[in-house]
Formats: C-alpha cells, structure tokens, sequence
C-alpha cells in the first residue's frame, strides 16, 4: 500500500569513504534525536553497529539498556547495504522492521551519490503503537529543532 | 489528522484491503461489504477510521453515499518521513564533511 521512500544525497567524498562514514553510523547519527533510549528519557552512550552480513545495529542508552534497531542482511562493501531497520518505542516488545537499501554511486573521486530506499512498511504491523511515541517523538524534535533555528534559537 | 493515524488506519490488513478496492472506483458500503468477508457494518466502522484518518472521502450520490481514495492523506505521511530521512542524512552529510576539513585527501 505504502509505497517504497526514496531519498538521495551527493556527499563531497569518494564512494568507499561515502559507504565507511555511513557504517559508523555511531559517528554520526542524530542520536539526540532518534532513538529509542530518548523514548525512554535517557540518552544514548553508543550506536554499535556489526558492519558485515547478519551484524546487527544496537542502541545503547545511558542505562546500558540495549536495544536493537535492525540487522544488516546484504553487506557489498562499498556500494550497497540492506537492513532490516525501525528505532521501537520502548512500549514494543515484539518490533517488526522496515526494509533500508543504501547504494553508493561514485560520481567522481570526490563525489559519491547515496540513494536510501526504505519499504516494507506493513511489516510494522499494528503501527498503532508508534503514534504513541517512536517516529512521532523524532518530528516533535525536528519541529522543536527546526522552529528554534527558525526563531534564532 | 496526523500521520500516526494514517498509519494506524493502515496497520489493518481488511482496511488496507478496502482502499485497494477504492483506488480501483469509488464504492458505497454495500458494494464493498460484497467484496470482503467482513459484515456491513464492519465494514461501515472501518470506513470511519479511514475517513478519520484523511484516507477516504464520503460524498452522497442521490440517496447512496459513496466513498472514494483521498490521496493527500498519504502526503501527510510521506512528508513526515520525508523529514526524518533528510535530519538523519543531512547529518551523515555534516559529518562527511568535518570528515573531508580533517582530512582533505579522504583516505
């Protein structure tokens, strides 16, 4: 029903610095933002992810409560990767996940393309669960965030 | 309306099943209950959380109702996760970037 989201972006680097930088996820992802230990009023101390084909990517919060976000099902260094992926609300107990494709398209030595593709959403089931918090508390963050930059902090 | 109610609406499969059959022609109740092994009735409540939802749009011809696919009540779903995706990779962009002052070459 729900058709397949697409997003892509050029990044000013070469393809298997575009696909590294993207697996360490911890690095870089927004996890003041999007997680499921902010659900939980706690922080997040890392993102651990297992970069190879059944790794998985886990959460940890600041209370050392472990949550896992998906598990990497293709791994082709460095061009494509496909997880199974959804960041629960702590009130799931039993998760299903998203499907996330990412390829990497070299446009240059210094110019990669990155398509994210994410589908499968009926695999969230009784979604009903996440208009209690999950992806609803992450755009309360992005519109808290982006009225506040709007209104010069 | 909000997106978490388009989801909710379409967490249900016999739900999911009766916007299928109204993308394909506007339908009134009975001519859906005829499709799907559900009662009228249920079908009737399903088409509230539907209708509640911004999916479906009800208008009354002569003296049957008929019901028909709103297509911006999936946009509203789609722009929030739209916004989601581009936070996380304008992220992973930044972080490219302080990547590449760092270390210009890349390597």
């Amino acid at each position: 029903m729900l058709e397949p989201l697409v997003k892509t972006i050029e990044v000013p680097c070469n393809q298997k610095k575009a696909f590294t930088v993207f697996m360490d996820m911890g690095s870089w992802w927004p996890t003041n933002k999007f997680a499921t230990s902010v659900m939980r009023g706690q922080t997040v101390k890392a993102l651990r992810v297992d970069a190879r084909e059944g790794g998985q990517i886990v959460e940890v919060g600041s209370d050392n409560h472990e949550q896992v976000w998906g598990t990497i099902k293709t791994y082709e260094p460095f061009s494509y990767v496909n997880m199974d992926f959804h960041i629960p609300h702590p009130s799931e107990k039993n998760p299903g996940f998203t499907t996330v494709e990412v390829r990497f398209t070299a446009l240059s030595d210094h110019r990669t393309r990155v398509e994210l593709k994410q589908s499968n959403w009926e695999a969230l089931g009784d979604v009903a669960k996440m208009s209690q918090g999950g992806y609803r508390q992450a755009w309360v963050a992005i519109l808290e965030g982006a009225y506040k930059a709007a209104c010069g902090g | 309306m909000g997106y978490a109610q388009v989801l909710t609406a379409l967490a249900d499969p016999t739900r999911r099943k009766i916007l299928e059959s109204l993308r394909a022609a506007p339908r009134t109740v009975g001519e859906l209950a005829a499709d799907q092994p559900v009662s009228r009735p249920a079908v009737s409540q399903h088409l509230r959380v539907l209708a509640g939802a911004g999916l479906v749009r009800v208008e009354p011809r002569g003296n049957r109702r008929v019901y028909s696919v709103r297509r911006d009540g999936l946009d509203e779903l789609r722009r929030y996760l739209e916004t989601f995706w581009s936070d996380v990779l304008n992220a992973y962009s930044a972080e490219i970037a302080r990547r590449m002052k760092n270390d210009p070459k890349g390597e």
